[in-house]
């Protein structure tokens, strides 16, 4: 009963916010208002008792001997409270350096070693057929090397683009960076269309299926 | 009054022109009534002294306009009304403020101001004549030794002959001090004559270079010369022609309308045809249930890598399972987690669940419970859920150390015991918190599955040349497909195939449809003109 419940408020929520096909309108702004306040208010309720309660209050309520560092993240939090008042705003700065601190560092360090040495090596490739493993891969490997050149210079302002041959070589490789940049918007843009159509699809087979029961 | 420009009649008071907008004169230019001084055109405050050229109420529409480019045979502008009379009021208050500080007596002479009246008394008593003494000490009070000697001048104009001479050597200075000797002036300059207006009245009458009035009215500062701009040709033209436009008055026939009935219907037709379109090639195929997709689908390298490291875990082994998505792309990730943990749980492999955001966890919980219930796993001996963890770079970490600190079923004694590490990400940055904060910092192999929109971020880092940071990879609703094929589980991404497919064809219609209307739109134009 509570779960044909459940599929009702879902089905009308969902045509609810197809309705905007219409036009703007106050059903689709109820849905809408209710979304967002419930994930607001999901969020809220996951932290205090996915995070709050097990990580912090049990811990200190059940042993506060052994586990007293714990009163240190929750001054650390309480202190961030005061970021409300203006007056009182220079009490949370420590908090915030030190959440800075530690997100700048191992966000930093993460990035060297996760993402920009190895994307670094991963550029380095040969484009002889020979060594790159066959023509295609030679191809595929031409391209690479030229899409990140050229995207590189196009990003390189610091030269003067017609007084010299370096500069002309920079323009030359800003265009065919333009052209690689706006490959790759084209894609990401045709990947989000996708997305969009599967969430419909999705929606579409719960209206037919969970709702009017009408697929097998 | 005629535009001198395009030469249309416009009214008398107009400054600028109805038709073309060109400024029809110039502003009169005013001579300054204290001093005389011609100013400029527009100019309202006498750039020499400061006075203001008109008087004070009189609005800028009242200054007359000359002629553009007038010359000889141009008719004088007329002197505006007021004109005259400020000048009159202007030098009435110059001379009344001059003879008030020195009014002529009724003998003719000068009569003293008031200030200096307090003058009168002081050294004019008369008394004897003082000796050569008393002279000597009177001329100062000064010590003898401090008194200048009454021959002064007579020694000082022979001293430069004296060095001429060579009578005088140069004093000897040490070489530090050597620089600072004061330099001799061959020939010394006459001083250049005083510029400036003389004095007219008063006490300083006849000498020039005074200061102007200054205590009652402030001399403004000019400007500085705006420094000259390097324009090239192109540059200038498009300038010229984007101040023709902007110029170029409105024709008659380009009012904008409101649009009539018959278009609007026609433009709502449109979207409403084309909302037609992409809903029936969702629904049909859906409610046919056909399957062409399903048959001829390509698998993909990256899905078949992915199921392939799947397929090599060992039963027993332990794969962290990261669900970090929102319902916003819930619609193509479900399916993905629900094939990938499906084929988990058959292999046997224990599975420790965890999620970056709030919904995410909601969401994962669900789905895990539902095919824990399927393939008969226990919670906390075949599987974890540990909700959810924040979502900055601290998180996968503190979940990684934390189970090892925490030791689960004793089979997770340190990292490298993490068989696996499956990430469904929603958006590109919960991958790279994995790649950056686990997969590369301890070397886990880890495999990923992402929304269509994540794709272009996460492709570079499967299979790269440098190492294999992502074993496999799956995208979208396409990705959940390939993997539910491949893992022999049929669910509701292979049934949405077909209607993705007819879905993805009817936009690549509509969107050819609609460029060789613009086109087509766009030819007739030119033909028409």
């Amino acid at each position: 009963m509570s779960e044909a419940f459940a599929v009702w408020i879902a089905a009308i929520l969902t045509l609810m916010v197809y309705s905007y096909l219409l036009a703007d309108n106050p059903l689709y702004r109820l849905a809408q208002h209710l979304f967002v306040g419930s994930s607001v208010g999901y969020a809220v309720v996951v932290v205090v008792h996915n995070v709050l309660r097990p990580r912090l209050a049990d811990p200190l309520l059940q042993d506060p001997r052994a586990n007293w560092p714990y009163l240190l993240p929750l001054l650390l939090g309480l202190l961030l409270l005061s970021k409300a008042r203006g007056s009182l705003a220079w009490l949370g700065n420590s908090s915030m350096a030190f959440l800075f601190g530690v997100g700048a560092a191992l966000a930093i360090g993460g990035a060297l070693v996760g993402s920009f040495l190895p994307q670094i090596q991963a550029s380095w490739v040969s484009v002889l057929p020979g060594s790159a493993g066959g023509s295609m891969a030679a191809v595929n490997n031409l391209l690479l090397a030229v899409g990140t050149v050229g995207t590189l210079s196009y990003f390189y302002f610091t030269m003067g683009m017609r007084k010299s041959a370096g500069g002309r070589l920079v323009k030359l490789g800003a265009v065919v960076g333009r052209w690689v940049i706006l490959i790759t918007f084209g894609a990401i843009f045709g990947n989000r269309v996708m997305t969009y159509v599967a969430l419909l699809i999705e929606r579409v087979y719960f209206l037919l299926g969970e709702w009017l029961g009408l697929l097998g | 009054m005629e535009c001198p420009h395009c030469g249309a009649a416009n009214k008398p008071e107009s400054r600028y022109c109805g038709e073309c907008g060109q400024p029809l004169g110039t502003p009169k230019a005013f001579t300054c009534p204290l001093c005389d001084t011609t100013n400029a055109p527009g100019i309202l405050i006498c750039t020499e002294c400061g006075a203001d050229l008109i008087p004070p109420g009189v609005s800028l529409s009242e200054i007359p306009l000359e002629p553009v480019g007038g010359g000889e045979g141009d008719a004088l502008v007329e002197e505006p009304p007021w004109e005259g009379q400020y000048r009159e009021e202007a030098a009435a208050e110059v001379r009344e403020a001059a003879d008030e500080d020195f009014a002529l007596d009724e003998s003719g002479k000068q009569e003293e101001p008031p200030w200096l009246k307090k003058l009168d008394g002081i050294g004019t008593e008369e008394s004897p004549e003082p000796s050569e003494e008393e002279a000597h000490v009177e001329r100062g009070g000064l010590p003898e030794w401090l008194e200048v000697p009454l021959d002064f001048e007579e020694m000082l104009s022979q001293a430069p002959d004296a060095a001429e001479e060579g009578g005088v050597e140069p004093g000897d200075l040490p070489a530090w001090l050597e620089p600072l000797r004061p330099e001799r002036v061959e020939e010394t300059e006459e001083p250049a004559e005083v510029a400036g207006p003389g004095e007219v009245t008063g006490l300083l009458k006849g000498i020039r270079g005074t200061l102007g009035i200054e205590p009652m009215l402030a001399i403004p500062r000019r400007a500085s010369p705006t420094p000259a701009v390097a324009v090239d040709s192109v540059a200038f033209e498009r300038a010229e022609l984007f101040s023709e436009v902007v110029r170029e008055p409105l024709r008659p026939g380009l009012e904008l309308a409101p649009p009539r009935r018959a278009e609007r219907l026609a433009a709502s037709s449109v979207r409403w045809i084309t909302y037609l379109i992409v809903a029936a090639a969702v629904v049909v195929p859906l409610l046919l249930g056909s399957n062409w997709s399903v048959a001829n689908m390509p698998s993909t390298p990256a899905a078949a890598a992915m199921y392939g490291a799947i397929e090599g875990l060992p039963a027993g082994s332990v794969a962290l399972v990261s669900h970090d998505y929102d319902p916003g792309v819930a619609g193509e990730m479900i399916p993905q987690a629900r094939a990938v943990l499906g084929h988990l749980m058959g292999r046997g492999v224990r599975v420790v669940n965890v999620s970056l955001t709030p919904e995410g966890s909601r969401l994962s919980e669900q789905l895990l419970g539902e095919l824990a219930e399927e393939h008969q796993y226990v919670y906390g001996q075949d599987y974890l859920s540990l909700g959810y963890v924040v979502g900055v770079e601290a998180g996968p970490r503190a979940v990684v150390e934390g189970l090892v600190a925490a030791h689960w079923s004793s089979l997770i004694e340190e990292v490298a015991d993490i068989s696996l590490v499956v990430e469904f990400a929603g958006a590109p940055e919960y991958l790279r918190l994995w790649l950056e904060q686990v997969q590369a910092p301890y070397g886990l192999p880890m495999v990923a599955g992402v929304s269509a929109t994540a794709d272009p971020y996460a492709r570079p880092y499967y299979r790269n040349e440098a190492q294999d940071q992502l074993l496999g990879l799956i995208t979208g609703f396409v990705g959940a497909a390939e993997y539910e094929r491949l893992s022999g589980q049929e669910g509701v991404a292979l049934a949405g195939m077909d209607a993705q497919s007819l879905a993805h064809l009817a936009i690549i219609l509509l969107v050819v449809v609609g460029n060789v209307a613009y086109f087509a739109q766009r030819m007739r134009g030119r033909l028409s003109r």
